[in-house]
């Protein structure tokens, strides 16, 4: 009687303490506060390329902001399929993604020889709430994509459009005008990140370092490099990689954008 | 029949000549152009940043600083993600915001006129010797600022908001516009002129090193436009139509040693897919045969293309590798 009242609790103190080491061992490999980046480039030309590269080499193995670390673990050619059919595997697993690609209003360009890309428009809800996803900021280099205030209709109706991909997403940032890529936009966007700036203030700061002296105008009047602008919610614009508020119920309610003029 | 030939040669003649009009503030005609060396920054730290973080933002308690591979070093308020200063320790050059926490939510600013900000501006820049020595050379490029509006009840748009003013000054040397990362001052004005945030790149250039560029030891405006042409189909390949708008000279400030002379080609690029609208591409030709500097404008890193991966619907996403930290 002894011995069995004995085995059973020697058996649960040496599972305790397997369990124990276990769980210490996997602990000190996976950190609560580790993130995943990932960059997708439209297959077009190189700047694209040196685009995204110039972001995402700023994150070539884990680097601490406040209390999360983050780390590239995706870096792919952009493909539809990234945005929409498997975006739980690919933008939508990722907590930042950084695109660059041709673009128009809410459009991405995935392919040139092909003609091929995503609207945003149709594209799935991301972020946590709907769909098990988990993107939190999606950062898009391109022209025109990041429709705001300005781009809406009469009604003045700017946010329906980006409601759908809104499900726990925090921030898009981008431009609303044509842009001019291939300068020193990502590289220092990503240090202001690194430096646990904000999201889309460390964007627009990043944009204006770049405009210069200039009667070089784009065609739709916006000056070098362009207008940049975010969406966003009321409760996630003090948004930084180290430290953001919890994720927004999605939909309309206290959506937000910023603008460059 | 002779006077139609007659007009279509001319009107040929005139819209070339317009196509190919310099622009920008440049020129194509045969002025000198130089070399120069920007006038040599001391040896900065970290310290010397804290004591900016002080001066411009008021504060002390800045913890450690981040510094990149490029050799800046960052700083973000705890309290205050719109709080953020930033240094070059090779080139002296910074941005700060003092912080704009109370411009975010609905707060309406009651924000200067543009007189008004540009003066707020100039004094603050004067009050703390951050004029350049050459006024000449400041030159107000944009007038702009920061809106934004918010959705109320989940259906109507608020109002829309100006909460800053931005004021751009870029530079001129030689009558020439100076384009790239550096040689500007960009600043953010808010409530009643207050300077909110400065993006201050100018360095001084050092006169005794000014250099003319002989005739042999540049390109042609005909060679660059031919490398112009070159890298647009290297860039884009060839399927996409393009023209020229215009053309010109400038200088280029690439946040190193010197400033040097360039072409700049506006083109505008017509894809053929639907979706993207023709946009402006402006393309930058060292004009310096052997430049002391090259700009690598349009490098790529070898890493960028070797590591990028395509992937097809359906396959196996692979396990992204455990990285060791670069810094």
């Amino acid at each position: 009687m002894k011995m069995r009242s004995f085995f059973p609790v020697r058996f649960c103190l040496v599972n305790l303490i397997l369990v124990s080491a276990l769980c210490f061992l996997f602990a000190s490999t996976l950190n609560g506060g580790d993130r995943e980046i990932g960059g997708y480039v439209d297959r077009a030309e190189d700047r694209f390329v040196r685009n995204v590269w110039n972001f995402i080499k700023n994150f070539q193995g884990f680097q601490n902001i406040g209390s999360h670390r983050y780390q590239e673990v995706q870096y792919f050619w952009a493909e539809p399929f990234e945005f929409d059919s498997d975006h739980q595997d690919f933008v939508d697993k990722m907590d930042v993604a950084y695109v660059a690609a041709h673009g128009s209003g809410y459009y991405i360009q995935t392919n040139k020889s092909t003609s091929t890309g995503v609207d945003l428009r149709n594209c799935p809800a991301y972020g946590d709430l709907t769909n098990s996803g988990d993107l939190e900021f999606l950062i898009i280099e391109s022209c025109n994509t990041v429709a705001s205030a300005p781009e809406a209709p009469a009604s003045g109706d700017w946010w329906t459009p980006w409601t759908k991909i809104f499900q726990g997403l925090h921030q898009v940032v981008g431009f609303r005008t044509l842009s001019n890529s291939d300068n020193g936009i990502p590289n220092r966007y990503a240090n202001k990140l690194k430096g646990n700036g904000g999201v889309w203030q460390s964007w627009f700061d990043a944009v204006n370092e770049e405009r210069s002296y200039s009667s070089y105008v784009n065609t739709d009047g916006a000056p070098y490099p362009g207008y940049a602008s975010a969406v966003m919610y009321t409760t996630t614009e003090e948004d930084r990689l180290g430290s953001y508020a919890a994720d927004p119920d999605g939909g309309a309610g206290n959506m937000k954008t910023w603008w460059q003029y | 029949m002779k006077k139609v030939l007659f007009a279509a040669i001319v009107t040929a003649a005139l819209v070339f000549q317009f196509s190919c009009k310099p622009k920008g503030g440049g020129s194509s005609g045969d002025e000198n152009v130089y070399v120069y060396s920007f006038a040599r920054v001391g040896i900065l730290s970290p310290d010397d940043s804290k004591k900016m973080v002080e001066k411009f933002l008021g504060t002390t308690d800045t913890g450690p600083l981040y510094k990149s591979a490029e050799n800046t070093v960052y700083f973000t308020s705890k309290d205050d993600v719109t709080a953020t200063f930033e240094h070059d320790l090779d080139t002296g050059n910074f941005t700060f915001n003092k912080g704009m926490k109370k411009y975010l939510g609905d707060y309406a600013p009651r924000l200067p006129s543009k007189d008004a900000a540009i003066k707020a501006t100039e004094d603050f820049l004067s009050k703390n010797e951050l004029l350049p020595k050459d006024r000449s050379q400041l030159k107000l490029v944009h007038f702009g600022g920061i809106r934004s509006n918010s959705v109320i009840d989940g259906k109507n748009a608020g109002p829309v908001t100006d909460k800053l003013v931005t004021i751009t000054y870029g530079r001129v040397v030689d009558g020439l516009p100076v384009i790239g990362p550096g040689s500007k001052l960009v600043a953010n004005v808010g409530e009643e002129g207050e300077l909110v945030g400065l993006v201050h790149r100018w360095r001084e250039l050092d006169a005794q090193t000014k250099k003319q560029v002989q005739r042999e030891e540049m390109l042609s405006q005909q060679e660059a436009e031919e490398m112009t042409r070159r890298q647009i189909q290297h860039e884009y390949g060839q399927d996409i139509s393009y023209k020229i708008l215009g053309s010109g000279k400038a200088y280029y400030d690439n946040n190193g040693k010197i400033l040097q002379p360039v072409y700049t080609f506006e083109t505008e690029i017509k894809l053929k897919d639907e979706h993207v609208k023709p946009f402006t591409y402006l393309c930058v030709i060292e004009m310096l045969k052997q430049s002391p500097e090259p700009l690598q404008l349009t490098a790529v890193d070898p890493k960028a293309k070797e590591l990028i991966k395509s992937i097809r619907r359906g396959e196996q996403v692979p396990s992204a590798p455990e990285k060791d930290a670069d810094d």
